[in-house]
């Protein structure tokens, strides 16, 4: 397939987007949206799939450009609707469009009967659309349209539930928070563009004249020649990076974006969208290579974030809760993948994460769709027999994200740690063995919280509370067109069959078939990137052939290191996959006694150390620290603003109204049958500009 | 050279074909005339007439585009053929044909059969008129041209006769009418008297040896002539009048295709101005400084104005006193771009880019204002009122028509992702061409947008924030109302969204006729024919 198709990879799920949104306005066509989303995203994964054969042959190393039309031009600034294609775009496309049809036809299930079935599919297309956009862009600006489309459409989606105060807030506080991050991306590309000249990614030739891009710009400079505006971009961009993919200290919206429906968090919370900050550095990696110091802040932050975000998500009791600071966790080794110049590391643990926490997520969703909405573990145990397949799949999607040997997560994990390890070991800065050890404690604390979830969850005797929180909301009432009470029934008349079920139950396979690719992805996917004897795996093609490959860095490097970087007195990536397959099974023992064989013994433990467990079940109070730190000051602020609005500008306004108002008058008293005046007036105005023109020189 | 010995029958005959679109409108304007001797009291057939006409009209206009023998001067250089002029027209008979959409809509049941032939050969007589206007390059066309772009504009804007409101607008319009074309021929009676010559190019090359107090006063009468057409300011008190009175059709129709007209022969004679000048010369600074002063002060009293009407059509007219203050501005820069630009590369470049500007600005101009008053139409049938407080809760009886309404008013703010934004960027772009100046202006123009927005959010504001007290039915506009309403958002949003691709299509129609060269002034002479015009282009 020529790679020219990659064109419509974008368009089509826009395409569905309108049409789900018209179907909004027909109760009749509201069932055709999930049908028209899932057939939009599955042709977009197959062209994918058609262009990713392409890697090698038409589709070359150094990324080839796909103009769409002409956007901006506005004196230098040349923006055009272009794609940039290389090997990292695809791997990218592939994670999106392929998770992204299995959790639409999951979702095609799960949000059967709700009341916005089609804005839920609409606002699904959109945010497709978005982020192929975002992966796809050749130039920052469209980088940045993608950027913000996906945080609209989030914000959409975890304000799905509109009735339901916690689910506005939390889906505020995601803008708002985002808001903050992407004000310095904003900057970040207004500065490259300010000191490059450019904001496209590839040199491109257009009616004979070469517009050299970013990419190459950077290539040309050396490091000496680099100054100070240069060496500010990184960190610009990195504010943007760490908003959106939810890093320290603007982690906070994500746990609460939970209040979306489990779809939304499994694909845009955990499987894709949270990511694009790893993609933006990977992508733009050759800037952040400008400065000595960028990469290693991001190092820093991502193994700091995957640490402190382990250690909260060890005393939630929410399901989801625990998984979207799990999320976070992960997201933080990715970066410290990024940072220790691993991008293979990070990028394959993005690709394996996108598998086993939309597994996850969607598993937990099918529990809370079987309990009615229940999501805290402690009022659930035993749920096995009831429902068995949920029960065994989540369980593969536990192991992949507690790191059991030959999982996808092992894999991928173990190739951040070894890095940020050898760069510690190989003399590069104590620092990024501290990272590595840390990474490696988190990964102790990530199969514990992990299996801490299934074991509570699946094992032990069957008891469980229902909840009632999903079908208050399908009750209360609401306004605008959805009020209509027959609209339920419609949906009842069409294909689609609403069964309230009064106890827990399995889900049928419509939900199920999706999770069982993901679970086999979860197992297997990590030996896509597993290095064979001579050092070659396909993800680290993918990354060389992509401008996400470190050269400038890993060659500065290389002047240290060693032929082999040997611990315990084993190669060094075998001793990682050793320690952290012992930590990883050590987790989920701990786990094992605490929570099936002897509970008791796991309250004991949170009694004796209820200090710091209630720091932790209140996450460091982060949410009170930042409300009383920045909340609050600005309340103030926001008052006195308004105050002062209220007795200066608008005594300001009203007197600038008064103004017209009076001329107003005063014409008015001209215009009021006086033609003679108009007349003189006429006569005025010629003979003012006679005198200009004669008098002007 | 003479016309009476010169010109031969195949030669006019030959430029017949060029003006086609004149031709054909010249046509159904008599056929339409005729209509009633076919079959009385029948509408049908004088509109199906007149939209034939109008049909053939774009259809000469655009085969004009075909072959490069079709662009050139005609009538002996009184008239000019080139895209410029073209693009115009295309527009401009398009647009009428939208008119007649919107009048079908509105007024058809209002009016007698009977006049429905009168209302057509009107319409038809005044496009005629201003697409003489875009092509005329000599004097007197210029004068006749507007002319017959006016007249019939007087007998439109009155045409509901037994309307009070209607009889005075129009009463005013023909005696403004009157005094500013007595103004603008005697204008040109001096400025003939001074230059010797009819031809805007040979006065242009007269002016660049100098301008006189003769020649001075004479091209300031001239301007007001244009101001009038334009509605600037201080010749702008008939405006709100009439477009209050006139039925709303008219309105839209003057308000768009009547300023865009006489903007295409400002502009005309200001390149032709321009491009006479030497390259270091210093000379058209005054004729820029007055344009541009003009522009800023119609775009700044019109929105000043504006603020406070509550007649969704006032607002409108004084809003649109206002757009035509920015396209002034950025004309004005046409002359005064040649100076800042040093070295001998000046005009050719600069002129291109204003008039590329202007014609974009036109063009989405047309559609935000066609829009506006579309909706304010169907909003007018549905209410029983133009004033903008019976709009309340209309987006919850009419979400649609709200919508719509919204993206046209925005547009005619300037709301990013609309065309009307695109359109304010490309005029100022082409402003900071004129360096200092230039910035004043854009300086201007940013300060007028902000104030504009005030008065273009109150209808929204009405129509989205205040609930509707009598809490009437919700409704559906007319299918063909909201068919206009949705094209016009449509060509926003295209505009909006893809503004380089129009713009740079504005820009290749804006391809001039060249000034032809003379080679000597012609000399000063009491004995010179009246009738003596521009050297015929070969």
């Amino acid at each position: 397939m020529s790679i020219e198709f990659a064109k419509w990879v974008p368009w089509l799920p826009a395409a569905a987007a309108v049409f789900c949104g018209l179907c909004c306005t027909n109760r009749r066509m509201r069932t055709l949206a999930a049908p028209v989303c899932i057939v939009s995203l599955v042709s977009g994964f197959l062209i994918t799939l058609g262009v990713k054969g392409q890697i090698g042959g038409e589709l070359s190393d150094a990324g080839t450009r796909l103009q769409v039309f002409e956007w901006i031009r506005i004196g230098g600034l040349n923006a055009d609707f272009a794609y940039y294609l290389d090997t990292l775009t695809v791997l990218m496309l592939l994670v999106v469009t392929g998770v992204g049809s299995l959790v639409a036809i999951y979702a095609a299930g799960y949000m059967a009967g709700d009341r916005g079935y089609a804005r839920f599919f609409a606002a699904v297309s959109l945010f497709i659309f978005a982020m192929t956009t975002l992966v796809m862009a050749d130039n920052l600006v469209l980088l940045y349209l993608g950027w913000e489309g996906v945080g609209l459409c989030s914000y959409l989606l975890i304000g799905y539930y509109y009735q339901k105060p916690s689910a506005v807030a939390a889906a505020k506080k995601a803008f708002i928070v985002n808001r903050i991050g992407d004000l310095g991306f904003a900057l970040g590309i207004m500065l490259i563009y300010h000191q490059f000249g450019t904001v496209h990614f590839s040199t491109f030739t257009a009616d004979g004249v070469v517009y050299p891009g970013l990419f190459e710009h950077c290539s040309r400079l050396t490091l000496a020649q680099v100054e100070t505006p240069v060496l500010v971009i990184p960190f610009l961009l990195m504010l943007g990076a760490f908003g959106k993919s939810a890093q320290l200290p603007l982690y906070v919206w994500l746990p609460d974006a939970m209040e979306g429906p489990t779809p939304v968090s499994a694909l845009i919370h955990a499987a894709t969208m949270v990511t694009a900050g790893v993609y933006m550095i990977a992508r733009l990696l050759p800037v952040f290579e400008l400065s000595p110091y960028a990469l290693p802040t991001v190092a820093v932050v991502g193994g700091a974030t995957a640490l402190f975000a382990a250690t909260i998500a060890l005393r939630q009791h929410d399901i989801k809760r625990v998984f979207a600071y799990s999320t976070v966790s992960q997201l933080g080794y990715m970066f410290l993948g990024v940072g220790v110049l691993s991008t293979v590391g990070g990028v394959f643990h993005l690709f394996t994460h996108a598998f086993f926490k939309a597994l996850l997520f969607l598993t937990a969703g099918s529990v809370m769709h079987g309990l009615a909405g229940q999501l805290d573990m402690r009022k659930m145990s035993g749920l096995r027999t009831k429902m068995p397949v949920t029960c065994w799949l989540m369980f593969v999607g536990c192991l992949a994200l507690a790191g059991f040997p030959f999982t996808a997560g092992f894999f991928s994990k173990d190739m951040i740690l070894a890095a940020a390890m050898d760069r510690g070991l190989t003399g590069q800065g104590t620092m990024y063995t501290v990272l590595g050890i840390a990474g490696l404690f988190t990964a102790l604390l990530t199969a514990y919280y992990t299996f801490r979830v299934w074991f509570r969850v699946f094992m032990g005797p069957t008891e469980y509370e229902m909840g009632e929180e999903h079908a208050a909301v399908e009750d209360t009432p609401t306004d605008g067109n959805e009020a209509d009470p027959s609209a339920d029934t419609s949906i009842d008349d069409g294909n689609i069959k609403v069964e309230h079920h009064h106890d827990a139950h399995e889900m049928g396979w419509l939900m199920n078939g999706p999770l069982v690719v993901l679970a086999v992805g979860a197992l297997l996917a990590g030996w896509l990137g597993h290095a064979d004897s001579s050092g070659h795996s396909w993800l680290l093609s993918v990354i060389e052939g992509s401008s996400a490959n470190p050269t400038r860095m890993v060659e500065a490097a290389a002047g240290h290191a060693e032929a082999h970087t040997m611990l315990l007195g084993m190669e060094l990536h075998t001793a990682m996959m050793v320690i952290s397959s012992c930590l990883s099974v050590l987790g989920i023992l701990v786990a094992a006694y605490l929570h099936w064989f002897n509970r008791p013994a796991a309250d004991r433990l949170a009694e004796q150390w209820s200090g710091s467990a209630r720091v932790l079940e209140n996450k460091y109070f982060v949410d009170e620290a930042m409300d009383a730190v920045i909340v609050k000051p600005l309340r103030m602020m926001g008052y006195l603003c308004f105050v002062f609005d209220r007795l200066v500008i608008e005594g300001l306004v009203l007197a600038v109204g008064w103004v017209p108002r009076i001329g107003g008058l005063a014409v008015r008293r001209t215009q009021r049958g006086a033609l003679q005046g108009y007349g003189i007036g006429m006569a005025v105005g010629v003979a003012v500009v006679a005198v200009l023109i004669a008098m002007v020189r | 050279m003479n016309l009476a010995s010169e010109t031969r029958w195949e030669d006019l005959w030959g430029d017949l074909w060029m003006v086609m679109p004149e031709v054909w409108l010249v046509v159904a304007m008599c056929a339409v005339v005729l209509a009633p001797f076919i079959k009385r009291r029948s509408v049908a057939l004088p509109l199906g007439v007149a939209s034939a006409g109008l049909m053939l009209a774009v259809m000469a206009a655009l085969s004009s585009f075909a072959s490069a023998d079709a662009m050139g001067t005609v009538f002996t250089g009184s008239l000019v053929i080139d895209p410029f002029s073209q693009f115009f027209k295309v527009l401009l008979t398009l647009f009428t044909l939208m008119i007649l959409g919107l009048w079908i809509l509105h007024s058809r049941s209002q009016t007698d059969p009977a006049d429905a032939p009168d209302f057509l050969c009107l319409l038809l007589g005044a496009a005629v008129g201003m697409s003489l206007m875009v092509s005329a390059t000599n004097l007197l066309v210029i004068f006749i041209a507007t002319e017959t772009a006016s007249m019939p504009s007087y007998a439109l804007a009155g045409f509901r006769k037994r309307r009070r409101e209607g009889s005075e607008g129009s009463l005013k319009y023909v005696l403004f009418g009157s005094v500013s074309s007595a103004i603008m021929l005697y204008g040109m009676s001096l400025v003939y008297g001074a230059a010797g010559t009819l031809s805007i190019y040979g006065i242009a090359a007269q002016a660049a040896a100098g301008i006189s107090p003769l020649m001075a006063i004479g091209l300031a009468a001239m301007l007001a002539g244009f101001a009038f057409k334009l509605s600037a300011v201080p010749m702008h008190f008939w405006c709100p009048d009439v477009f209050q009175g006139a039925p709303i059709e008219v309105t839209t129709f003057l308000s768009v295709a009547s300023k865009g007209a006489a903007m295409c022969m400002l502009l005309r004679a200001l390149a032709a101005f321009a491009a006479a000048a030497p390259a270091n010369g210093y000379l058209f600074v005054g004729i820029g400084v007055a344009v541009g002063i003009l522009g800023a002060v119609t775009a700044t009293w019109g929105n000043l104005v504006a603020l406070h009407q509550t007649n969704i059509k006032r607002l409108l007219a004084y809003s649109s006193i206002s757009h035509a203050g920015y396209m002034l501005m950025a004309a004005s820069v046409a002359v005064i771009a040649g100076r800042s630009w040093e070295g001998g590369q000046h005009q050719t470049g600069a002129i291109q880019v204003v008039v590329g500007a202007v014609l974009f600005y036109i063009v989405v101009y047309a559609f935000m204002n066609l829009g506006a008053f579309t909706a304010a139409t169907l909003l007018a049938m549905h209410t029983g009122t133009e004033d903008i407080r019976g709009y309340a809760g209309l987006s919850r009886r009419s979400p649609w028509l709200a919508a719509l309404m919204t993206a046209c008013l925005l547009s005619l703010f300037g709301m990013p992702g609309l065309g009307g934004f695109w359109g304010k960027v490309f005029l100022m772009k082409s402003m900071a061409l004129a360096g200092g100046a230039g910035f004043a202006l854009i300086a201007v123009l940013l300060f007028n947008t902000l104030i504009s927005l005030y008065y273009y959010l109150k209808p929204v504001y009405y129509m989205y924030f205040v609930p509707d007290e009598d809490e009437r039915p919700a409704f559906l506009p007319a299918g063909g109302g909201l068919a206009m309403l949705v094209i016009c958002v449509s060509v926003l949003l295209a505009t909006g969204l893809l503004p380089n691709r129009i713009e740079s299509l504005a820009r290749g129609y804006a391809t001039l006729y060249p000034n032809p060269v003379i080679t000597a002034p012609p000399p000063l002479e009491t004995t010179v024919s009246l009738l003596e015009s521009a050297p015929a282009h070969d």
